[in-house]
């Protein structure tokens, strides 16, 4: 494996187009990586969510929209 | 993007509800599948009932207790709130016509409203009836 140091040695050496090549393939690898890091940490945030409430025991199954308005005044 | 239901979203907070693990595994498919979540102001009031009434848990969580987690759910990323418009109801009540849906049934048309006014096609939730015939919408059962 190169090193940095070599690395940049070449790059400084690519000719415009091929720089330009490079930087363009970079920004699409460095994009890539960010997108992925953003679902991930969505991931995380929604599991740390997963059972946050301790409500105790389940009374009645989850109702309709009927049965949850019913309290409802108007 | 997936419009995602009261239940569903109830279920993954709460880990007594007798869906929960299949509403955590669910959400967490989605955004595997890099696929955006989002729910209506609706939805999340009746998140709220649900978790804080003691019709439906022994230990029903405070007005506070909800909330926070509400918005956590808001800001975890790739998750859209969406509000109906009078596009959406103009939609819930041609349909209730239609259909000749009464009473509370109207909520679920304004959520059918509501998606369709925002393009969204599919929706999450743990009880299907509630949407079943609806034309232009995918039902995903969650359970």
């Amino acid at each position: 494996m190169m090193t940095a140091e070599q690395a940049l040695e070449i790059v400084r050496k690519l000719p415009e187009h091929e720089l330009q090549r490079f930087f363009a393939r970079l920004n699409e690898l460095t994009k890539v990586s960010d997108d992925e890091d953003k679902w991930n940490l969505a991931r995380r945030k929604m599991a740390e969510l997963s059972g946050a409430l301790d409500l105790g025991e389940q009374l009645a199954p989850a109702p309709d929209r009927e049965t949850l308005y019913e309290d409802r005044e108007l | 993007m997936i419009f995602v239901d009261a239940n569903v979203i109830v279920a993954h907070f709460a880990k007594s509800h007798e869906h929960h693990k299949a509403s955590s595994a669910f959400l967490d498919e989605v955004l595997k599948n890099r696929q955006h979540l989002a729910f209506s102001p609706q939805i999340g009031g009746e998140a709220f009932i649900a978790a804080t009434s003691k019709r439906f848990f022994k230990v029903p969580a405070t007005p506070d207790e909800f909330i926070r987690l509400l918005e956590k759910f808001r800001n975890t990323g790739f998750v859209s709130v969406v509000s109906p418009g009078e596009r959406a109801m103009d939609i819930a009540l041609q349909t209730a016509k239609e259909k000749s849906v009464t009473s509370a049934h109207i909520f679920d048309l304004i959520i059918y409203g509501t998606m369709l006014e925002h393009g969204i096609t599919r929706i999450a939730t743990i009880n299907v009836k509630h949407f079943r015939n609806l034309k232009g919408i995918e039902v995903i059962q969650v359970a």
